[in-house]
């Protein structure tokens, strides 16, 4: 006898169905007695690096053979290479910070996108485990949190392992200026891996202020500093000091690619970008490079954003009266306007946020809604269904093993 | 042919562990490392023979569906990694299988170092699996708990969340 679905209300209609879908799955389970070759530890590592972070917290308990493969630092590099570069199953997922209140609160939401990325089909909050904090990142599946009120504190978190580290206080710089003079509250900051020595790093960049002026939250023209936390060694170290000081908006400005860092500077604050810093995480070298040469007496950019595009770091210019951007990437020191976005076509205003993965770049429209577009075709596409307020940054939800713990 | 290098090996033959033979041309049979290091093994002493490789691990119906694989790769070895079809095929051609050939197949790709078929059978059992639960895993890999009750109570304590 067969269950006639159509006479049923929607609602038991999935209910059956997600019935018979377990059933189907538990029948299998009995239906396949074994593999009849048992396989070598060397294929059940190659099978066990495609299953999800969850699946592989599950099978742990398995068998105690099992649990020291998944345990392996080897194993959690493999599983990096296999699952979470390929078919992962968030790869339709995405994070987005808006800001919800005047004083700067953050909500953080997850978005699951439809298969050709036109549509959200779910969103839900991200409870990050500390409230109201910026999030940059992932790197290996691994945030960066800076938590912005009262204590200022630090944070490296893997969601898919709920793991978080909470970092020691900033060091001071070495033999530095009369004690008035002390780091400014502000951060800006990166997260990224250093390939060379296999370890993850967090860049904080940090300017200075003078207690002896009024208001002790201005900042004092010395040169901003350098300091980098290493997960390994579980310290921070200065790492030098930029040429000048430079404003640097925070959260908008950081992006990490082939091992470096990069921020947009201005010598003004609120003004083009004059430069772009960039710190390398393999050889510690601190780089003031010169942003393209467009010219702004001619054509002022309204905005500015650093994006990755191509594999190669990325600004995108925009000119809001024209409704246009220009792409340029940087190739061997050299930048290239690649291409010209036309927004022309809505009556809107188009505010990039971010970059998320695969050359597609996300903008807010002027009625909170999201558009995502594709450097590559070249479309276009408004993520329906999902409006909110200020749109702030944007992160790729990615998995991962890797531990922040020690 | 009078145009084709005289140290140049054009077909192989592989013989399977039932003795079958297989002529295989060496396009198809360079997709397994295996095969590729044979031929250029030989190639380097300089032979013109037709060279006999034995696979002494793989059975004459595992061995029609890896050079079916071989095969289609090897059409599209000069195009890029990413096609469609490509993938598409490789999707058709694992879903037909049952877990007894899907065993077998992934061993005979770990053995002929079929690096992509590996990636793909694997790939294609760890979605199998992925639904299960940990008693039939144990089940279907044949593996014994060698955990005493309190060690499997805190592991799952440890990874609590993962478990709901």
């Amino acid at each position: 006898m067969s269950l006639c679905l159509s006479a049923c209300d929607p609602k038991m209609e999935t209910i059956l169905k997600k019935r018979i879908l377990r059933e189907r799955k538990r029948s299998f389970g009995t239906l396949v007695e074994k593999f009849e070759d048992s396989f070598s530890e060397d294929l059940v590592i190659e099978i066990l690096s495609w299953l999800s972070v969850k699946n592989l917290l599950q099978f742990k308990v398995v068998c105690k053979s099992w649990y020291d493969i998944i345990e392996n630092p080897h194993f959690i590099s493999k599983h990096l290479n296999n699952y979470c570069s390929r078919n992962n199953e968030f790869d339709g997922c995405f994070i987005i910070q808006n800001t919800i209140t005047q004083a700067g609160e953050i909500d953080n939401y997850q978005l699951l996108l439809n298969d050709d990325a036109s549509r959200v089909i779910a969103d839900q909050i991200v409870d990050t485990p500390v409230s109201n904090t910026y999030m940059c990142g992932p790197c290996d599946g691994i945030y960066y949190l800076w938590c912005f009120y009262e204590e200022h504190e630090r944070f490296l978190w893997n969601p898919a392992l709920n793991e978080l580290k909470r970092l020691p206080p900033l060091i001071m710089k070495p033999n530095h200026f009369p004690s008035h003079i002390t780091l400014h509250m502000g951060d800006y900051y990166g997260f990224g891996y250093d390939s060379f020595t296999k370890d993850y790093k967090v860049i904080i960049i940090k300017g200075y202020c003078d207690s002896h002026e009024e208001g002790n939250d201005l900042t004092t023209p010395y040169p901003l500093s350098i300091f980098i936390y290493s997960l390994r060694s579980g310290c921070w170290s200065y790492m030098g000091d930029l040429s000048k000081y430079y404003y640097l908006e925070h959260n908008k400005c950081y992006v990490f690619i082939n091992d470096s860092v990069y921020w947009l500077g201005s010598n003004e604050y609120f003004q083009y970008c004059d430069v772009i810093i960039s710190f390398n995480l393999t050889t510690n070298n601190i780089e003031e490079l010169q942003p393209p040469n467009y010219d702004e007496k001619v054509e002022p950019p309204d905005n500015e954003r650093l994006v990755v595009c191509y594999e190669s770091v990325g600004l995108l210019v925009g000119y809001h009266k024209k409704k246009y951007y220009k792409m340029w990437v940087l190739n061997k020191g050299i930048w290239n306007n690649i291409c010209m976005i036309d927004l022309s076509f809505g009556a809107h205003y188009y505010r990039p946020i971010g970059h998320w993965k695969d050359n597609k770049l996300i903008f807010q429209v002027s009625g909170w809604e999201l558009c995502l577009y594709d450097l590559d075709t070249q479309e276009v596409a408004y993520l329906r269904g999902y409006f909110r307020v200020l749109c702030e940054n944007i992160c790729a939800y990615k998995e991962s093993l890797v531990s922040v713990l020690d | 042919m009078a145009s084709s290098s005289s140290s140049s090996l054009s077909r192989v033959v592989v013989k399977s562990s039932d003795n079958n033979l297989f002529v295989v041309n060496k396009k198809v049979a360079s997709q397994s490392q295996l095969l590729k290091q044979c031929i250029d093994n030989m190639e380097e002493k300089g032979t013109n023979d037709v060279i006999l490789i034995p696979l002494s691990n793989v059975t004459s119906n595992i061995l029609t569906l890896v050079l079916e694989y071989c095969e289609k790769h090897a059409d599209f070895a000069d195009d890029d990694n990413n096609n469609q079809e490509l993938k598409q095929w490789d999707h058709e051609f694992l879903k037909k299988f049952d877990y007894a050939t899907l065993n077998s197949l992934t061993m005979a790709a770990d053995y002929m170092v079929t690096k992509s078929l590996l990636n793909l059978c694997c790939q294609f059992i760890a979605d199998s699996i992925k639904d299960l639960t940990v008693q039939q895993i144990r089940q279907i890999f044949d593996i014994k708990n060698d955990f005493t009750p309190q060690e499997e109570a805190d592991i799952k304590n440890e990874n609590a969340w993962a478990f709901r």
